[in-house]
C-alpha cells in the first residue's frame, strides 16, 4: 500500500478505513443486509440532519426508486402539518415547534435538509408520507429546561471510534471528519446513493457500537426506535417500495429489527408504546443563525449559510472553482463594506488556496474548512485568527438572519395561552383591556411575591402587559425601606400581538426570559453595572435558574471593565441581593454570588492604581466611586456572616491595600488624595497627626492655590465633619489660605465655596467659631442678625418674580432651576 | 567554511534533512511507487511533505509537529502558490522548527537561511561581492557572493528568513520585489542582466509580532505573504514534560526536586497568564510579558537555583511565585498590576483548597505590602 492514508480518497468506502478489531464482522453483515433489504424494496436511509450531501444522494435515490411510501424520523403528530409543509408558500428555513411541560423542541428544516427533500418529493409525487418517531410528549426529556432540537446528534459527536478516524485523517473535529468523508464528494459520487448510504450506515454504526446500551435505554433512544420499528412494520409490505429516512445513528437498530437479530432485543423490549399523536405542533419561521451548529444548536452541520450555497451551486451544476470564487467574493464584499481592504488579488489567491487545500486533503469539492482555512491564510495578516471584521464577514456569509416563510392563517403558538392561564391563576383581571393597579406586599406575603414575579416576567419579555409605578423597586434600587410594590397592568390586543411575535424567539415565557437574557448579554457595550442590574431583574422575576449565564457574563465583565464606577455599582447591587433575602430568593446561587463579590472586589482593586493618572475632569466622579467603594467595604463587614469568610476578608484586604498604595502615591491628584485622607481618617486608618502630616504637602505656604482648593474639595466630599474634629487641620488650612495672593484666592474661591457646601449649617457654624478663635475675632460677632426694610424685601421679591416669568417666556426655564 | 553535511557526527545539531534522511528517502520512494504528482521544483509530493511533518507510521515517519494539523496543510498549500509563507507567533512556539522541516522536505535543504537581526543588510538578502576578485576580474559570476535567497532562486528551493521583524523595515522590503517578480536584477553584469527564480523557489519567514524591539512590517510585504500563527503548546502535561527535560539538560540529573504538584503550579500559572483563561474557563488578564514555555523553563531554573542556594534543596511554589512576579516585572509596571490581579483573583480562590497554591499566594502577597 502506498501513501494513501492520510488523507484518504473520500470515494473509498468508509468501511476500509475502520477495519479494526474493534469493528466485528457485524458491520459487514449489516451492510449485506442493508443491500438485501434495499433490493427487496425497503430502503433504510441513514442521514445526518441538514446535510446537503445526504439530501443530494437522497434525491437521486427517490428519483430512481420512486417509492410509494416515505417515512421520516420526526414526532408522529407532525403528520398533521404535512399540508402546511407541502404548501407552495412555505419556504425554508422553517421549524416545527413542539411544546412540552418544561422544555420545548424545534425541528428545523432547510432547503438542504434530507427530511425536507423527502417530504416535498413524497407530497409532490403522491406517495404516502408519515412521521414515525415517538410523540414529543414521550420523548421530551423531563430533566431538560432548555429550548432544544429534536434532531440531536450528540451520540455521533461523542463516539470515540469516529474521533479516532478523524484524528487519523487529520481532521480537527467530528464535523470536519463528516465533511471530509461525505460532503465534499463530487456531484457524481453523491449521485451514487447505494455507496453513499452504505457509508452513512457504517458511520452511524461506528457511533452505535461505541454507545452504551444502558444509556440508550435511559435516554429513550430504544423506546423511540421501537415506535419507528412499529410504524415501519405497518408499511413494510406496501407495494412500490418504502424509503425510511432516519438519523444514521438509528439505521443499524432498524436493520437489526428487520433482520430479527438478537441485538434488537433492547428495542423489542420497548414495543407496545402508544403510537398515536398526543400533542399539537406549530409551524414557525426560522433562520440560519439559529440553525448554526457552531452556535450551540445541537444538531446538524455548522455554517448552514455555506451549505445552502453549496446545495444551490450543485443543483445549478456550478463547478467547484466558481463556487469557491463566489463564497470568497462575498466575504471580500462584506469586508469592503466594513471598511477593510480586501483586494481582488487576495481574493483570487484565497480561491486558489481553497482549491489546493481541497486537493491536498483529497476532496472532490471544497468544504467549509477548506474555505475558512484559505480565508485565514490569505486575508489575515496578523496573529489574531478569524476574529474582528473577517470573523463578522464570515459569520454573515455562513449564517444570516433571513427568515423562512409560512402561509398565513396557521394556528397561533401556545405562548398566548400560557400567559392568559398564568394571569388568571394569579388572579389578574384579563377579561377586558382596562388599566388596573395593584399594591403588592412582597415583604411578607409569598403569594404577592408570585404575582410580582409574573408581572416582572411579562415586563421583561416585552409584552407591554405590566409596569411598576412606585413603592419598593428592587431593580431601580429605590424605595428600599417600603413594604409595598405598586404596579399597573392591562391585557390589551397589543399584548397578544407582542406574544405571537415573540413566539419565534421562545415558545414559553421561561424560554423567552432566557432568550432575553442571552440577547442582553450579547450587547458588546455591556458593563458590570448593567449585568448586575439584569441579575437583580432575574431575581425579581423569580428566575434563579436563568442566573447562570448572567453570572458568567458578570465574571467576564469584571475581566474587561475599565470603569471603577460600574464595578462599584455592580458590587452594591450584588451586596443588596445578598441582603434582600426576604423579598428575593437566591436559591442555590448564593455561593456563586458570594464568589462574584470576591471577583468584583479584585477587579475594583485592580482599577484603583490607574486613578493616580486621572484627568481633572474625571476626578469628581472618581471621588464618588471611592466613597461608594468605602461604603461597600462597610456593608461587606456587616454581611460577612453570610459570605464565605475568605472571600470577603482576603480580597477586602487587597482593596484596602490598593487604596493605601494610592494614598501614598505622590502622583495621586490632590482631589483624590484629599478624598482618600478623609476616608482613611474616618475609618481610623490614620490618626490626627498622620492626617496633618499628609495634608501639609498640599497646605504648605506657597502651595499652588488650585491644589489647595482641590484638596479641600476632596477632603470635604469624603468626610465633611472632619475639619471640626481636627483643629490642627483647620489651622493649617487657615494658614494656607491666608498666605495666598488675593488674585489666586479669588480664582479658587468658587471651588472653596462649593467645598464648604458639604457641611451642614450647624457644622458651618461650628467651623466658623473655630476660625474665629484662631483669628482672634469675637465669636458673638459672627451671629449677625440681618434686618431689612419689609418694603424693600417686597420689591425685591416682585423683581425676582418678573425676572423668572421673563426667563420662562424666553424658553430659559433651565436657568431658573439653577 | 566547512561543508555542513560533511561531518554530521561532529555537529552539535545537524539540519533536519540530515537527521531525518532515512524518512525523507522512504517518502520519496513511496511517491515514486504511487506515482503521486510532484510539484515543479519539489523533492516530494505535497502529501508526502505533510506526512513528513505530521508522521506516517506505515512508512516509519515520525510526527514532528503537534497540535495543529490544518496549519500544516495551509502552510504547504501556501508554498505551492505565489505567496510566501510567514509563520508568526510568540517566542518558543516551534516556528523555526516547522520552517526547517518544510524546507528540508520540499527542497532537501534547510540551510538557505538568513538570520534576521538589526545588522542585516540588503547584501545579505540579495548578493554581495568578493572584493579581491571584483578588483582582479571585474563583476564576474565568480566574484559574486550569492545570498541564501539568491541561491534558493537559482536552485528552485525554499529560502528561510528567520526573525524577519528583527531587520529594519527597508531591509525586509528587499523581499517585496523578489517575491512579486521572482527575479533579482544584477546591473553590474550589464543591461537587463538578472537572475530568474526557478520553479520551487519560495520564502518561509518567521516573525514575532509582539516582542518589544521588533520592526513593523510594511503592508506591501504583508500582502506578499500568507500568515500562519503557530500557537503555544496547549497541552499542559506535554509542556510539563518539556520543562522537565529542559531542566535535566540545564542543571543535570542532580538538580533540586521539582515535585509534580509544584510543576503543575508552574505550568498552570504560565498557561493561565499566556492564554488569558484558566483551565476552568475563567478569564485572566494577560500581561504583555512573554509567558512562553522557554520563559517557564527560565523560571524553573531560577527557582531551582534559589532552592539549592537559599532553600532546603526542594523547589516550592513560593519560589515559583517569586520568579513569576520577576518575569512580570521585566515588562512595564502595567504587567505587575496584571499579575497582582491574577494573584488577587484566581490564585486567592485556588489557595483555599490547595496548599501549593496557598504557598504561591502567600509568597506573592508578600512581594507587595
Amino acid at each position: 500500500m502506498g501513501l494513501t492514508v492520510p488523507p484518504v480518497d473520500p470515494t473509498d468506502p468508509l468501511v476500509e478505513l475502520v477495519e479494526t478489531p474493534a469493528l466485528p464482522g457485524r458491520l459487514q453483515s449489516a451492510l449485506a443486509a442493508h443491500a438485501r433489504w434495499g433490493d427487496a424494496g425497503i430502503h433504510l436511509v441513514g442521514v445526518r440532519h441538514h446535510s446537503p450531501g445526504c439530501a443530494a444522494a437522497l434525491a437521486a435515490l427517490l428519483e430512481e426508486v420512486r417509492p410509494s411510501v416515505v417515512l421520516i424520523e420526526g414526532p408522529r403528530e407532525y403528520g398533521a402539518l404535512l399540508p402546511a409543509l407541502a404548501d407552495e408558500r412555505t419556504k425554508p428555513p422553517v421549524a416545527i415547534l413542539s411544546v412540552g411541560e418544561r422544555a420545548s423542541g424545534f425541528y428545523p428544516l432547510a432547503d438542504f435538509s434530507p427530511e425536507w427533500v423527502a417530504l416535498r418529493w413524497g407530497m409532490a409525487g403522491g406517495a404516502t408520507v408519515d412521521f414515525i418517531d415517538a410523540s414529543y410528549a414521550d420523548i421530551a426529556d423531563p430533566g431538560g429546561v432548555e429550548v432544544r432540537t429534536l434532531q440531536a446528534e450528540h451520540h455521533l459527536a461523542r463516539s470515540a471510534l469516529i474521533a479516532a478516524v478523524g484524528e487519523r485523517l487529520g481532521c480537527r473535529d467530528h464535523d470536519e471528519t463528516w465533511e471530509h468523508l461525505f460532503e465534499v464528494r463530487s456531484p457524481e459520487a453523491l449521485a451514487d446513493w447505494r455507496r453513499f448510504f452504505a457509508d452513512t450506515l457504517a458511520w452511524g454504526a461506528m457511533a452505535r457500537l461505541d454507545a452504551d446500551r444502558e444509556l440508550l435505554d435511559a435516554d429513550g433512544t430504544h423506546a423511540r426506535e421501537a415506535v419507528m420499528a412499529a410504524i415501519l412494520d405497518r408499511y413494510r409490505d406496501t407495494s412500490g417500495g418504502v424509503v425510511v429516512v432516519t438519523g444514521a445513528f438509528h439505521t443499524l437498530a432498524m436493520l437489526d429489527v428487520l433482520e430479527n437479530a438478537p441485538e434488537a432485543a433492547w428495542v423489542r423490549a420497548k414495543a407496545g408504546a402508544a403510537l398515536d399523536p398526543k400533542r399539537d405542533a406549530w409551524l414557525i419561521r426560522y433562520d440560519f443563525d439559529r440553525l448554526d451548529g457552531l452556535r450551540g444548536y445541537g444538531a446538524g452541520m455548522p455554517a448552514p449559510g455555506f451549505w445552502q450555497r453549496a446545495w444551490q451551486a450543485r443543483s445549478d451544476g456550478v463547478d467547484p472553482r466558481r463556487f469557491a470564487t463566489e463564497v470568497v467574493l462575498e466575504v471580500a464584499a462584506r469586508l469592503r463594506a466594513a471598511g477593510e481592504p480586501a483586494g481582488s488579488a487576495t481574493a483570487l489567491d484565497a480561491v486558489g488556496q481553497a482549491l489546493r487545500l481541497a486537493e491536498l486533503r483529497g476532496r472532490g469539492w471544497p468544504g467549509r474548512t477548506d474555505l475558512t482555512d484559505a480565508l485565514l491564510s490569505c486575508f489575515v495578516k496578523d496573529d489574531l485568527g478569524l476574529s474582528g471584521a473577517i470573523g463578522d464577514a464570515l459569520r454573515g456569509v455562513f449564517g444570516g438572519p433571513t427568515l423562512g416563510q409560512i402561509p398565513d392563517g396557521l394556528a397561533a403558538p401556545p405562548l398566548v395561552a400560557e400567559a392568559r392561564r398564568e394571569a388568571s391563576r394569579l388572579r389578574f383581571v384579563i377579561d377586558d383591556a382596562t388599566l388596573r393597579q395593584v399594591s403588592l406586599d412582597t415583604q411578607r406575603k409569598p403569594s404577592h411575591v408570585k404575582r410580582r414575579e409574573f408581572l416582572a416576567r411579562m415586563r421583561f419579555i416585552g409584552s407591554g402587559f405590566a409596569r411598576q409605578l412606585g413603592g419598593a423597586d428592587l431593580v431601580q434600587g429605590t424605595g428600599a425601606g417600603l413594604l409595598f410594590e405598586d404596579w399597573e397592568y392591562a391585557w390589551t390586543p397589543l399584548v397578544e400581538a407582542a406574544l405571537i411575535a415573540a413566539s419565534a424567539r421562545g415558545a414559553t415565557i421561561a424560554e423567552l426570559v432566557r432568550a432575553g437574557v442571552a440577547e442582553r448579554l450579547d450587547d458588546e457595550h455591556l458593563g458590570a453595572g448593567r449585568v448586575a442590574r439584569l441579575i437583580t431583574e432575574l431575581l425579581v422575576m423569580g428566575e434563579p435558574d436563568a442566573l447562570r449565564p448572567a453570572l458568567d457574563a458578570l465574571r467576564r465583565c469584571y475581566d474587561d471593565e475599565v470603569h471603577l464606577g460600574s464595578v462599584v455599582a455592580s458590587l452594591h447591587a450584588l451586596v443588596s441581593l445578598s441582603a434582600e433575602q426576604g423579598r428575593l430568593s437566591l436559591g442555590a446561587r448564593g455561593d456563586a454570588v458570594a464568589e462574584l463579590i470576591g471577583t468584583g472586589l479584585a477587579c475594583a482593586a485592580h482599577l484603583i492604581a490607574p486613578l493616580s493618572g486621572l484627568r481633572p475632569e474625571d476626578q469628581p466622579g472618581a471621588c464618588d466611586d471611592l466613597i461608594g467603594l468605602r461604603s461597600l467595604l462597610l456593608r461587606l463587614v456587616e454581611l460577612v456572616e453570610t459570605l464565605p469568610v475568605s472571600t470577603s476578608s482576603t480580597s477586602g484586604h487587597a482593596l484596602r491595600r490598593e487604596l493605601r498604595l494610592l494614598r501614598r502615591d505622590p502622583r495621586t491628584p490632590a482631589r483624590l488624595h484629599g478624598c482618600l485622607l478623609g476616608l482613611g481618617f474616618s475609618d481610623a486608618e490614620l490618626d490626627a497627626d498622620e492626617l496633618a502630616r499628609a495634608s501639609a504637602a498640599h497646605l504648605a505656604p506657597g502651595a499652588d492655590p488650585e491644589r489647595v482648593a482641590d484638596f479641600v474639595l476632596g477632603l470635604l466630599q469624603a468626610a465633611p465633619d472632619l475639619l471640626l474634629h481636627t483643629p490642627e487641620l483647620v489651622e493649617a488650612l487657615n494658614t494656607a489660605l491666608g498666605a495666598m495672593e488675593p488674585e489666586a484666592f479669588l480664582t479658587v474661591l468658587p471651588d472653596l465655596r462649593r467645598a464648604f457646601t458639604w457641611l451642614k449649617p450647624t457644622e458651618t457654624h461650628a467651623l466658623a467659631a473655630m476660625l474665629a478663635r484662631l483669628t482672634g475675632a469675637a465669636v458673638t460677632e459672627l451671629d449677625t442678625v440681618l434686618e431689612a426694610d419689609p418694603l424693600l424685601a417686597e420689591r425685591a421679591a416682585s423683581v425676582e418674580r418678573d425676572l423668572v416669568a421673563s426667563l420662562r417666556r424666553d424658553g430659559l426655564t433651565a436657568w431658573v432651576a439653577s | 567554511m566547512t561543508e555542513p553535511t560533511a561531518a554530521p557526527a561532529a555537529e552539535l545539531r545537524p539540519p533536519a534533512e540530515t537527521r531525518y534522511a532515512a524518512e525523507l528517502d522512504a517518502l520519496a520512494r513511496a511517491d515514486a511507487a504511487t506515482g503521486a504528482p510532484i510539484p515543479p521544483g519539489w523533492r516530494l509530493s505535497a502529501r508526502a511533505v505533510r506526512a513528513f511533518v505530521l508522521g506516517e507510521p506505515s512508512l516509519g515517519v515520525s510526527r514532528k509537529f503537534y497540535g495543529d494539523d490544518p496549519l500544516v496543510d495551509r502552510a504547504i498549500v501556501s508554498l505551492l502558490g505565489r505567496q510566501g509563507l510567514m509563520l508568526v507567533g510568540e517566542p518558543g512556539t516551534a516556528k523555526s522548527m516547522l520552517s526547517e522541516l518544510l524546507a528540508a522536505a520540499i527542497s532537501g535543504t534547510s540551510n538557505l537561511t538568513i538570520q534576521g537581526s538589526a545588522g542585516t543588510t540588503e547584501d545579505h538578502v540579495r548578493y554581495s561581492w568578493n572584493y579581491a576578485l571584483l578588483i582582479a576580474e571585474g563583476p564576474t559570476q565568480r566574484a559574486l557572493v550569492p545570498s541564501p535567497v539568491y541561491q534558493a532562486m537559482a536552485r528552485g528551493a525554499i529560502a528561510r528568513f528567520e526573525e524577519i521583524t528583527r531587520c529594519p523595515a527597508e531591509i525586509q522590503d528587499t523581499l517585496v520585489s523578489i517575491l512579486s517578480e521572482k527575479q533579482i536584477m544584477i546591473p553590474e553584469f550589464g543591461d537587463e542582466a538578472r537572475l530568474a527564480a526557478r520553479p520551487g523557489f519560495n520564502v518561509i519567514a518567521t516573525a514575532n509580532l509582539r516582542d518589544r524591539g521588533v520592526h513593523e512590517m510594511s503592508s506591501a510585504l504583508k500582502r506578499r505573504f500568507n500568515f500562519e500563527t503557530v500557537r503555544p503548546i496547549s497541552d499542559r502535561a506535554f509542556e510539563a514534560e518539556l520543562i522537565g527535560r529542559a531542566l535535566d539538560a540545564e542543571l543535570g540529573p542532580r538538580r533540586p526536586a521539582l515535585t509534580p504538584p509544584v510543576m503543575e503550579v508552574l505550568v498552570t500559572a504560565f498557561a493561565d497568564l499566556r492564554t488569558g483563561r484558566t483551565d476552568a474557563g475563567a478569564p485572566v488578564k494577560r500581561p504583555d510579558a512573554v509567558m512562553s514555555t522557554a520563559e517557564a523553563v527560565n523560571v524553573a531554573i531560577a527557582a531551582s537555583m534559589a532552592a539549592t542556594y537559599l532553600g532546603d534543596g526542594t523547589v516550592r511554589s513560593g519560589d515559583i511565585a517569586r520568579q513569576i512576579v520577576g518575569v512580570a516585572q521585566k515588562g512595564e509596571e502595567e504587567d505587575a498590576r496584571l499579575v497582582r490581579h491574577y494573584v488577587d483573583n484566581v490564585v486567592r480562590q485556588r489557595a483555599r483548597g490547595n496548599p501549593h497554591w496557598r504557598e504561591f499566594f502567600d509568597a506573592a502577597e508578600g512581594l507587595w505590602g
